[in-house]
């Protein structure tokens, strides 16, 4: 386990620089820089004529005039030496001050997300199984493709509807007004996980509804398994007894697609961020492009596709742990 | 038999030997059935003649299962009984019904599975109390510790029957918990001297490995430390050499008669190979689709099958010294028990079928000699006997 541990570990570092790489050179690509959108932004309408040497000296003044590659290493040498992600220009000051709180918002919202979509589909993904044909089952199957089939924008919109409705509240948003632009307390921490379970809920839903028909599907396969017979014929008590072997292993794909779920929950945060009005980073990303602020938009990037990989990293290990015959194709 | 032909047996011998007269055939008759000493069995000790004490008496019983094609009764009205330190060889092709009896006696039928209210499934446990095995609920405590407690059972596939999630320790000391009063570390003692018993090397090493760690061999040796780990008093063994191959099937059968011998154990040993059952069984019965259409001593039923059916199961057995000969196989199909033939269920694939009787009524069961009972019109003075 240490080993596949290890292993795993040093794939991740390698996949991450790779990764870094592609991020620089998507940076690239759109035609112009932030050289010539500030010029732009700086002198239009003012009746100053810029010239093309003009442009050169604010490309040599924010770094932009050196070759990709070198400009990549600076990059990822300030990045791994000193947590350093570089100057947001658009912001007139550093990366890390425009993404700050922001990316732990948007963390705190995967997580929950994650969190939910899991604790809801499994157990009732187990329940289904072993009340296979009840009414039970057939009502969550047909909720489930309810789930499924209902864009979740929409589904946003209905519940803060209702929830505006009923409980009179404003829900939207990540905290009340009061704590919005409060330090970091307890009281701001517990506004947070208050306002968290409606993007939460939101974003988990079409996963939730095809999570529980995958964990139906492996859990029914299991439960006639010859072994789980064996297990009952040995005095195992029912409860335990399905918990222990079938459901191990009905719990295998949910966990192998932890990374697609991470990712499924990245594309779809930004709609849903901004009908729910939600601090997250998409919507930074976005204007970053717009503006050619190439180092905010690379560190957006950057951190969103390590919380991908670092996801897919977790989801081998919790696999490897699973089930012991994994290690054999390692 | 056309879906399951049995492969050249290593028994054949042994089954000739049974099929011979024996030259002396006088049967001892203080012990119900008579013991007949086979060559193939002379090591055994003498303690088996003792009249053995009946663990299990199972009368009338009959199964039932709704399905989308309507109630079909895979089971009907089935009873034997199996002494201490004895094995009963349940006999049949697959539909035949010998899985689904054994499984009623470990409560492990599926939920559309009905038991007839007129069965009676008597067991004496290891403490000497009487169990109604019929009356017992599924999931309740009681049923559970007759399960692996005191009815241990292993199965055909090894690998199927262990998780392959959990270490084989693992599987092994949870039933040791679940019927002993001991702690891990005693559990894990009783689990290592198990493994080591079945004849597993290193016992300390393999007890932390996964199945998938052993050898086909070495997983069903493992299957039985499970299956014995919690000392059962009643082994149900369920084609458990069938997927092996002959030389490790011959290994099994020999480990499963030692341990039996050792630790006095009653045995029921479904098969479909009659070679296998002449060198394990004292008894034989023999299923045709959810009845036993002949019991008796093993010896006794080979040498002198009285059913057609029997008679036409031995003939499908290949043998070394007639390897010219083609094997006769019984002719057609078990019928889908959903078609159930009206009168003797066999009469549809009976050569000696008699027209106006086994087609009317399904014949009851007759005892041509003591302890050997068969239900056949042929031997039924009732009948039109031609017997």
């Amino acid at each position: 386990m240490l080993r596949f541990t290890a292993e795993r570990l040093v794939g991740m570092i390698v996949t991450m620089l790779l990764v870094s790489l592609m991020v620089f050179i998507i940076m690239e690509l759109p035609p112009g820089d932030y050289a010539d959108r500030y010029a732009f932004r700086k002198y239009s309408g003012t009746g100053v004529s810029v010239t093309a040497s003009d442009i050169e000296a604010i490309r040599v003044e924010l770094g932009l005039d050196k070759p990709m590659m070198l400009r990549y290493l600076d990059w990822i040498g300030g990045i791994v030496l000193r947590g350093d992600f570089g100057q947001a220009f658009a912001f007139e000051t550093s990366v890390v001050k425009v993404i700050g709180d922001k990316v732990w918002l948007t963390l705190a919202i995967l997580l929950s997300t994650l969190l939910v979509t899991y604790l809801v589909s499994i157990p009732i993904g187990i329940l289904a199984a072993v009340r296979r044909g009840s009414a039970a089952d057939y009502g969550l199957t047909v909720i489930s493709y309810l789930g499924l089939a209902l864009p979740n924008f929409l589904l946003a919109l209905i519940l803060l509807y209702f929830a505006n409705k009923w409980f009179g509240a404003d829900i939207g948003g990540l905290f009340s007004a009061e704590y919005a632009d409060a330090p970091w307390s307890l009281g701001k921490a517990w506004d947070l996980v208050k306002h968290l379970w409606l993007p939460a809920l939101v974003l988990a839903w079409s996963a939730v509804a095809y999570q529980i028909q995958t964990v139906r599907a492996t859990m029914s396969d299991e439960i006639n398994k010859l072994s789980v017979t064996a297990a009952r014929a040995r005095g195992v008590p029912e409860t335990r007894l399905l918990l222990k072997y079938p459901a191990r292993l009905a719990i295998n794909p949910v966990v192998s697609t932890i990374g697609f779920d991470v990712n499924r929950i990245f594309s779809e945060l930004p709609i849903v961020a901004v009908v729910l009005g939600l601090t997250e980073l998409g919507e930074l990303l976005l204007q970053a492009y717009l503006d050619l602020d190439m180092y905010v938009a690379g560190a957006i990037l950057l951190l969103l596709t390590a919380v991908v990989v670092f996801m897919n990293f977790v989801s081998d290990i919790l696999l490897a742990w699973l089930d012991p015959r994994i290690k054999l194709g390692a | 038999m056309p879906d399951q032909r049995p492969g050249p047996s290593p028994y054949g011998a042994a089954l000739r030997l049974l099929m011979e007269p024996a030259p002396n055939t006088a049967v001892t008759a203080v012990a119900k059935p008579p013991t007949a000493t086979a060559p193939a069995r002379a090591t055994r000790p003498d303690t088996r003649r003792a009249p053995a004490e009946t663990m299990l008496k199972v009368e009338n019983l009959s199964i039932s299962f709704r399905t989308d094609e309507g109630l079909i009764t895979p089971v009907q009205g089935v009873g034997f009984e199996v002494q201490a330190g004895r094995t009963l060889g349940l006999v049949g092709e697959s539909g035949s019904g010998k899985s689904v009896t054994t499984k009623a006696l470990m409560k492990l039928l599926p939920g559309n599975a009905a038991i007839a209210p007129e069965t009676r499934m008597h067991y004496t446990t290891k403490a000497g109390a009487e169990v109604r095995i019929d009356t017992l609920k599924p999931g309740s405590r009681a049923a559970r510790q007759l399960r692996g407690g005191e009815i241990g059972m292993i199965f055909q596939e090894p690998m199927a029957s262990f998780s392959p999630v959990y270490t084989i320790g693992n599987q092994m000391m949870e039933a040791i918990r679940l019927h002993k009063a001991v702690g891990r570390k005693d559990a894990r003692a009783i689990a290592i001297e198990m493994l080591d018993r079945v004849g597993i090397s290193n016992p300390s090493g393999r007890i932390d490995q996964y199945p998938h760690d052993l050898s086909g061999g070495m997983r069903q040796r493992a299957m039985i430390a499970l299956a014995l780990s919690a000392g059962p008093r009643l082994l149900i063994a369920d084609e458990p050499t069938t997927a092996l191959d002959v030389t490790i099937q011959a290994q099994v059968l020999e480990l499963m008669r030692e341990l039996q011998r050792d630790l006095g154990m009653g045995m029921i040993f479904i098969t479909h190979d009659l070679g296998v059952i002449a060198q394990i069984a004292d008894e034989i019965a023999v299923m045709y689709l959810g009845t036993i259409v002949e019991r008796g001593p093993t010896r006794e039923v080979i040498r002198d099958p009285k059913h057609p059916y029997t008679q036409g199961l031995l003939r499908a057995i290949p043998s070394l010294d007639h390897l010219q000969d083609r094997l006769t196989p019984v002719p057609g199909d078990i019928p889908s028990p959903t078609e159930r033939p009206k009168g003797c269920p066999f009469h549809t694939r009976c050569a000696q079928a008699l027209v106006g009787t086994c087609d009317r009524k399904p014949p009851e069961e007759v005892f041509p000699s003591r302890g050997h009972g068969v239900r056949c019109w042929l031997h039924d003075g009732n009948g039109r006997s031609v017997a």
